[in-house]
C-alpha cells in the first residue's frame, strides 16, 4: 500500500509516541491533533456512514491508546495509526458480517457491459469529486470496501484479501463489480 | 468493431496487471476502438480521482472529549493485572495469598530500601496501601499476588540458573521496584493526575513479565 504522508516531523510524533506509551494523555491528544483527521476520513469512506465513522474513529484511538506499546518506531506513528485504523473497521465489518449473516457482493450484479463514458471525473473538479464521495458511499458495503482499500488507499489485492480471508481472485473480482457500481453512478 | 474489451481487461489494463503479451493486444484493440479508449479514459480517470480522495476529514469537534473519556474510564480496570500471566496454582487461595502479599510488601520495601536509602524508601514504606484510592488498593493486591505467585514458582527452580542470571533478574527486578516506588509515591501526592496510575501499572506490569520470563528461563520439569 502507499503510505499515509505524515502531518508533522516524524520524530516530532515519535517522541510524542513515546510520551504516550508512559501514560501521557496530553501527548496522545496531540497525536490525535495530527491523525484524526485522517483516520476520520478512512472510518468515513469504509463505512459509508458519518455517525458509523465517529463510533469506528473512537474505536481505533482507543485501541491505539490500549496497543500503544507495540508501537515501536519502526514505521510512523500516523502509518501505525493507519494500519491499526483499517483492522478495526474490518474486525467491525467481519463483525457485522456475522451478526447480519449478509450475503458478500458477488453476483449480486449482472455481467460487466461497457457503455459509453458520461462525464468525465478529475482530480480536480470539485463537483464531480463530491460525486464520487457520494458514489462511493452508496456502494455495497463489501464493494465499497474493497474500493477503499485499493483505489483510495492504495493496498493490493493480496493484502486486502489477507485481511477480509479472502482469495485474491475473489477481491479482484469484487473491486472490478464496484468500479462498474461507481461509474454506473457517475455516467448516470 | 462489434467485439469490446470484456470489463475485466480494461481493469487489469488500467491497473497494468496484464501480461505483456496480453496488454499488447488490449492497447491495440484500445487504439482502434473509440468506446474501449473512451471507457478506458474514464475509468483511469475515476480511478485518478479516487486516489486523490486521500486527504482528511474533519472529524466532530467534541469527539476527543469522548474518546478521552473511554481511556479514562479503562485506566481503572487496566490496573486489574492480567491474569493470562498467571498459571492455575492449587496453592493460590485467598488466605495464603494475603499472608503473601504481606511477605511480599515488606520484601519489596527492604529492597526500595536498601536501593533508594532510608529517606525514600521510608517514604514509601508508610505509604501504605489504605492511602490510597479503594480502587487501587485491589489493583494493588492483584499485582502483588501475581508478583509472589511468579515469585515463588521462580524460586523453587532457581538452583537451576546460572548464578550470575539469578543475579542479573534480581538486579532487573530492583530496579522496576523502584520506578514502582517512585510511581506510587508520585501518586500518592498526585492522586488527580490521569498519567501516574497507568505508570504504576505499567511497572506493575512490567515486573510480573519479568518474571513471567524468568520462570521460563527455569522450567519446573
Amino acid at each position: 500500500m502507499s503510505e499515509p504522508q505524515p502531518a508533522t516531523a516524524p520524530d516530532d510524533a515519535t517522541a510524542l509516541a513515546a510520551r504516550a506509551q508512559r501514560g501521557d494523555v496530553a501527548a496522545f491528544e496531540q497525536l490525535y491533533a495530527q491523525c484524526a483527521g485522517r483516520v476520520f476520513a478512512v472510518c468515513l469512506r469504509m463505512s459509508g456512514d458519518r455517525q458509523r465513522a465517529r463510533e469506528l474513529t473512537h474505536d481505533a484511538f482507543v485501541r491505539a491508546w490500549e496497543r500503544l506499546a507495540s508501537f515501536r518506531g519502526e514505521s510512523g506513528f500516523e502509518t501505525w495509526m493507519h494500519r491499526l485504523t483499517v483492522n478495526v473497521v474490518l474486525a467491525s465489518v467481519r463483525s457485522d458480517r456475522r451478526r447480519e449473516s449478509r450475503v458478500a457482493l458477488t453476483g449480486d450484479l449482472p455481467s460487466p457491459t461497457i457503455s459509453a463514458p458520461g462525464r468525465a471525473v478529475g482530480p480536480g473538479d470539485v463537483a464531480a469529486r463530491i460525486d464520487l464521495e457520494s458514489a462511493v458511499a452508496a456502494l455495497t458495503p463489501q464493494a465499497r470496501m474493497v474500493f477503499v482499500l485499493h483505489d483510495v488507499e492504495g493496498y493490493r489485492h493480496e493484502e486486502i484479501a489477507q485481511r477480509l480471508a479472502l482469495a485474491p481472485g475473489t477481491i479482484r473480482a469484487q473491486l472490478h463489480r464496484a468500479r462498474q457500481q461507481l461509474m454506473r453512478m457517475l455516467t448516470r | 468493431m462489434t467485439d469490446h474489451l470484456a470489463w475485466e481487461t480494461l481493469n487489469d489494463l488500467a491497473d497494468d496487471q496484464l501480461q505483456e503479451d496480453e496488454r499488447q493486444a488490449a492497447e491495440v484493440h484500445v487504439q482502434s476502438c473509440p468506446t474501449c479508449a473512451a471507457s478506458l479514459a474514464a475509468l483511469r480517470e475515476a480511478l485518478q480521482a479516487a486516489h486523490a480522495l486521500r486527504d482528511s476529514v474533519s472529524p466532530p469537534d467534541d469527539l476527543w472529549a469522548e474518546v478521552r473519556g473511554t481511556i479514562e474510564r479503562r485506566k481503572v480496570a487496566r490496573l486489574a493485572p492480567d491474569m493470562t500471566y498467571l498459571p492455575r496454582g492449587w496453592w493460590v487461595t485467598p488466605g495464603r495469598v494475603a499472608a503473601a502479599s504481606l511477605i511480599l510488601v515488606t520484601l519489596s520495601s527492604a529492597v526500595t530500601i536498601a536501593i533508594l536509602g532510608p529517606t525514600t524508601a521510608g517514604t514509601f514504606a508508610s505509604a501504605d496501601i489504605p492511602s490510597l484510592a479503594v480502587s487501587w488498593q485491589a489493583a494493588e493486591r492483584g499485582y502483588q499476588s501475581s508478583v509472589l505467585e511468579l515469585r515463588t514458582q521462580l524460586a523453587t527452580n532457581a538452583d537451576r540458573l546460572a548464578p550470575s542470571t539469578v543475579a542479573a533478574i534480581e538486579q532487573s527486578l530492583a530496579t522496576i521496584d523502584v520506578a514502582i516506588a517512585e510511581a506510587r509515591e508520585a501518586l500518592l501526592r498526585d492522586p488527580l493526575n490521569a498519567a501516574l496510575p497507568e505508570l504504576l501499572a505499567s511497572n506493575y506490569r512490567q515486573k510480573i513479565e519479568l518474571l513471567r520470563r524468568a520462570t521460563q528461563l527455569a522450567p519446573s520439569t
